[in-house]
């Protein structure tokens, strides 16, 4: 008996990973009468060769997902395929490599023993480990640690050996949960360029980060999770761009002439930078909304000091999705 | 397969790394090397043992007797060795008729005079002639010989002087030694003949420090591996590779048992070498237990395992493990109280057919008739004035026989050999039909009467250790008793009495005893002689012949034509009237026997052991009889009447088959009382299905020990011989199912769990 796989989701394209309407409902509390929606119909695709993103604050069912992608939670509904094959079964899970969240490798071994004891669960023999542990260790910086006890490594390095494990089988699919976490910042930008390493092997990588930094570094396209829910799914500039970006007009003349010209038009914040001088912020404008108020403030008389759209960083196109998300649910 | 292999080593690796592995080996190497010195010495037989006292009373008189005496002889010489205390009481008891009292002293005086070099003089030995062995030892000079040939020496030419009172000696025997000190416990058998006791204390003391102390050890070391791997974090990954779940468990499971298998075969091994090098016992079935307790291991294991999955946490699994011992033995316990206390007391032992009442006897001691109105047993003969005693501890009666012309049944109260203040009292108990069977008390039994026979002429016959005895006159004892100050004194009897009937023989206590009844004659067997009988023509008993066997046999005998059946351990063996043995067959009912009975018409052997298993033998055919007899292994007493045969089985039912063809024509069963009816239907079952743990050592007891049962065997659980009947079952397999249904269950649950369950 195992945790039933995921019936397969759209097959048709060659997804890393296709996720649909995905659902999953723990219960709680005495005789599991209160239920905690910790995915509420997700979905969201990864193609392959890309690195992925799957961001969200805390609590938004980011560990969840992956745990239903590698059958180690059953879902409550919805579908889905990890490479073609139905999310959580063994053949699936034969061509992924995993690093947990605060994963903890039994404390008995060295860095060699557990290359060994994980690569055979994953059907290499140990002459075959014994050959690709040497090159596998350099690659996380690790090489000088092969025969050293794990109760010796600091933090960031079992995150480096977790990352050795993942990629030890060399599986088409790593999925990392947090895999900068602990690590200093050298070791941050050694563990991106093996992720870009690893991109350019043609592997595909599922990264579940909350650090936006590192992910805008790396990610091709990015999905935003909160409570159970994706928010936006896209390349980054596509995240960037749509989310509410503003536009600042400065324009000369009287008070009278700006509120005639501003009557017509959507309410918009004002400020007065001097006498005749103002700045208007339109927030999250399209075209027309900024052609029709440049139109109506000329048509006053007013003059067009300057026009300045701003843009966001990733962080706070993440924060502006966020609050837009939690202020209308 | 290779995942999991590599679950199970890496269950090695991770005791290796956490010592524990090391300490309980280092704590093992410690036992055996403080083993290793312990080892028998082989020494010349001189030992004197109270068993081998046959007659005291007459030693004593005859020491004392010699003692009186001026002539130099074996008794004056061991006078003038006695001191004044042992003397003055030899004295005292010489002059008691029921010399039986204390005779420790003595025993003890003689002990050490064998040790003493200068015991033996020629002049006191003249009139004896010592056996070749003591004439050998005489010849290469007395003074020469080094001390346990000596003390040999000094044993043969007691036993020659007083060769009726003291039991020959073997020509060995054996010193319990550590290292060269000899640790005081001498034994007067070869060194093969202590293997199987060996066995046997191996066998306990196994389940002591295995069974007990070494699960609860193993249990606690693995308590925290199955907790551990299920733990947050450390599972992720597991799960993340492309195994079974399950697999990942039984694993695991294996690694853990994998663990304790190596430390148990390590031990055991140990001290099998241990065994086989210091005592020259190679008992390689002592390599079972390996297995075995890696077994009740596991079933304490998978309990642990179940736990540590489901609460993930050591301490719980633990608590969970001594919590489900401590349910097995209630319910162990409780099963077996009830079946001690209230059932077994109930169970009949003695079937009576007396015309036309069917007259049972039970554990504790009670008479009863089947009343067919009520459908019931009905008490009769019940001892006035003498409570019952609870729990089965009743005083066992030796018959009842039926005396067809009196219409009457007789029986005696068993008199415990050595254990009989009450012997001098020992009453013929008496009961008429016309009186309703009542109670009534006769004449005086000879002491230690283990039975009584109705010969063909219709004599009363008593049969005990000193031969066969007839009663002459009335058997209704016409004493009365005045009374004193509220005191009974009785007057001499005036009844009949019974005589000698046949030569004076000194057997040890019975084990059994059996009468031809056609020919009437009398088959006696204390374990190491069998005797037998026959009545000349008047009637009067003379010895026909008699074997004798080096060592103890436990059995029974039955007299059939001219055949003499000897009823032992697996085995049944046939004499002829000369005792010569004809064939030696293995009946069905293995165990040690109960009964052995013989068919009215001389054609059909019943034997019956103590798993409660009736075995029919057909003497004519000289083949086994196939009848289909209800409760097998819950049968506890037989008997014959006519053409039928009366099975007593399930307590209180007693069935009756018809000899010609086996049918069952009637069935005689009470109504079921409350506490047998819980126990039937509540209880029984459910100790049943639970799990047995504890009876595993029953199974490593049965193992080690089968090969034990060969004649001549010593072992430790020869109770008194006619002690009352235990169902005792020494079920080899069936813990072994029980317990390993149990096993699958809690694992496949435990597989399902895992399986099921979100990480």
């Amino acid at each position: 008996m195992e945790q039933r796989p995921l019936p397969a989701s759209d097959m048709t394209k060659p997804w890393a990973v296709n996720v649909q309407n995905l659902r999953k409902t723990y219960r709680d509390g005495l005789w599991g009468r209160r239920r905690i929606e910790a995915l509420a119909g997700v979905s969201l695709d990864v193609q392959r060769g890309e690195i992925f993103g799957l961001l969200g604050p805390n609590g938004a069912g980011k560990t969840t997902l992956i745990k239903v992608l590698l059958g180690m939670v059953g879902a409550s509904g919805g579908a889905a395929t990890l490479l073609d094959r139905p999310a959580g079964s063994r053949a699936a899970r034969k061509e992924v490599g995993y690093l947990p969240e605060h994963h903890r490798i039994p404390r008995h071994h060295t860095g060699n023993s557990a290359l060994t004891f994980f690569g055979n669960l994953s059907g290499l023999s140990r002459a075959e480990v014994a050959r690709r542990r040497g090159p596998l260790l350099a690659t996380v910086g690790l090489a000088e640690w092969g025969n050293t006890s794990i109760k010796k490594y600091s933090k960031g390095m079992m995150q480096r050996l977790g990352l050795a494990l993942a990629m030890l089988h060399d599986p088409l699919l790593l999925i990392l949960d947090e895999p900068t976490d602990g690590v200093d910042p050298v070791g941050r930008s050694e563990m991106r360029t093996v992720l870009l390493q690893l991109k350019a092997a043609g592997k595909t990588v599922f990264i579940n980060s909350h650090l936006l930094q590192e992910v805008e570094l790396v990610c091709d396209r990015v999905a935003i999770l909160d409570r159970g829910r994706v928010l936006q799914q896209g390349s980054i500039a596509e995240l960037t761009a749509r989310a509410q970006s503003e536009v600042r007009l400065i324009v000369a003349g009287s008070e009278d002439q700006l509120r005639r010209a501003l009557a017509a038009g959507p309410a918009v914040d004002t400020r007065a930078l001097g006498p005749d001088q103002f700045e208007i912020v339109l927030a999250a404008p399209d075209q027309a909304t900024i052609d029709g108020t440049i139109d109506r403030l000329r048509g006053q008389g007013m003059s067009l000091i300057s026009l300045s759209p701003t843009r966001h960083t990733l962080e706070e196109a993440f924060l502006s999705i966020l609050k837009q998300a939690r202020g209308n649910p | 397969m290779r995942p999991y292999l590599a679950i199970i080593r890496d269950s090695f690796h991770e005791a290796l790394a956490s010592r524990v592995l090391w300490i309980l080996l280092a704590i093992t190497t410690l036992v055996l090397l403080a083993l290793v010195p312990l080892g028998f010495i082989e020494q010349a037989g001189s030992y004197l043992s109270r068993e081998d006292f046959l007659d005291r009373g007459k030693l004593m008189r005859k020491i004392v007797a010699a003692g009186k005496t001026a002539e130099p002889s074996p008794g004056r010489r061991i006078w003038e060795l006695l001191d004044e205390p042992t003397r003055r009481m030899l004295q005292l008891q010489a002059k008691e008729p029921n010399a039986a009292g204390r005779f420790r002293p003595l025993g003890d005086s003689l002990q050490a005079m064998i040790g003493r070099p200068d015991f033996y003089r020629a002049e006191d030995w003249a009139k004896v002639s010592l056996p070749k062995a003591a004439r050998d030892l005489e010849a290469q000079g007395i003074d020469k010989l080094p001390p346990d040939q000596f003390a040999r020496f000094n044993r043969l030419a007691l036993d020659a002087a007083f060769p009726d009172e003291i039991a020959p000696i073997p020509p060995k025997q054996v010193q319990l030694a550590y290292f060269h000190w000899e640790l005081g416990l001498t034994l007067p058998v070869e060194r093969e003949q202590l293997f199987p006791a060996m066995n046997q204390l191996i066998v306990t003391v196994l389940a002591i420090f295995l069974g007990v102390a070494g699960v609860f050890v193993a249990v606690m070391v693995t308590a925290s591996m199955i907790p551990q791997t299920f733990e947050a974090g450390s599972i992720d990954l597991l799960l993340s590779k492309p195994i079974y779940r399950s697999g990942l468990f039984l694993a695991k499971f294996v690694g853990g048992c994998a663990f304790i298998a190596i430390n148990a075969a390590y031990l055991i091994g140990g001290l099998w070498l241990i065994l086989g090098v210091r005592f020259g016992l190679w008992n390689e079935r002592l390599l079972l237990a390996i297995p075995l307790y890696l077994f009740l291991f596991a079933i304490y294991y998978s309990v642990s395992s179940f736990a540590g999955v489901v609460w993930r946490n050591a301490i719980v699994s633990v608590v969970m493990t001594v919590l489900f011992w401590f349910v097995c033995w209630i319910v162990g316990t409780a099963n077996g109280l009830v079946e001690q206390l209230s059932l077994n007391p109930r169970r009949l032992v003695t079937i009576v057919s007396a015309g036309d009442d069917l007259i049972v006897v039970n554990n504790q001691g009670e008479v009863m008739r089947w009343d067919r109105s009520d459908e019931d047993w009905e008490p009769i003969f019940a001892a006035r004035g003498e409570a019952q005693m609870p729990f089965g501890f009743g005083r066992r009666l030796v018959g009842p026989v039926y005396d067809p012309r009196g219409e009457r049944i007789l029986a005696v109260n068993f008199g415990m050999p050595g254990f009989s203040p009450l012997s001098a009292s020992t009453r013929l108990f008496v009961g008429l039909r016309s009186d309703d069977w009542q109670r009534s008390e006769g004449v005086n039994v000879p002491d230690g009467t283990t039975a009584l026979f109705l010969a063909p002429g219709g004599d009363l016959l008593a049969v005990s250790s000193q031969g066969i005895h007839r009663l002459e006159g009335d058997l209704a004892a016409r004493q009365e008793d005045i009374n004193v100050f509220g005191l009974h004194i009785p007057l001499p009897e005036r009844g009949g009495r019974f005589v000698d009937f046949g030569p004076q023989v000194a057997l040890r206590p019975l084990e059994g005893a059996a009468i031809d009844p056609q020919s009437g004659a009398i088959a006696l067997f204390d374990g190491y002689r069998l005797v037998l009988f026959v009545p000349d023509s008047t009637g009067k008993y003379e010895k026909s012949s008699e074997l004798a066997f080096e060592l103890k046999l436990p059995g029974k005998v039955a007299l059939a034509g001219g055949a003499v059946f000897l009823s032992l351990e697996g085995e049944l063996r046939r004499y002829d009237t000369k005792l010569e043995l004809q064939e030696t067959l293995t009946p069905s009912a293995a165990g040690v026997p109960t009964t052995a009975s013989v068919s009215p018409d001389g054609n059909v052997l019943a034997v019956l052991d103590r798993g409660g298993r009736l075995w029919l033998y057909d003497i004519d055919q000289r083949a086994p009889l196939g009848f289909s007899i209800a409760g097998q292994g819950d049968v506890s007493a037989v008997a014959f009447a006519g053409e039928t045969m009366l099975v007593a089985d399930r307590l209180t039912r007693v069935m009756a088959y018809n000899l010609a063809d086996g049918k069952a024509v009637s069935r005689r069963q009470g109504p079921m009382p409350l506490a047998e009816r819980i126990y039937r239907y509540a209880l029984h079952p459910v100790y049943t299905v639970f799990p047995k743990p504890g009876e595993l050592n029953q199974t490593v007891m049965a193992l080690l020990t089968s090969k034990d049962n060969r004649p001549g065997a010593i072992r430790l659980d020869n109770g008194p011989p006619n002690a009352p009947q235990q169902q005792q079952r020494l079920d080899v397999w069936g813990p072994i199912w029980s317990n390993l249904l149990f096993l699958t269950v809690v694992l496949a649950l435990a597989c399902g769990y895992v399986s099921r369950k979100d990480f």
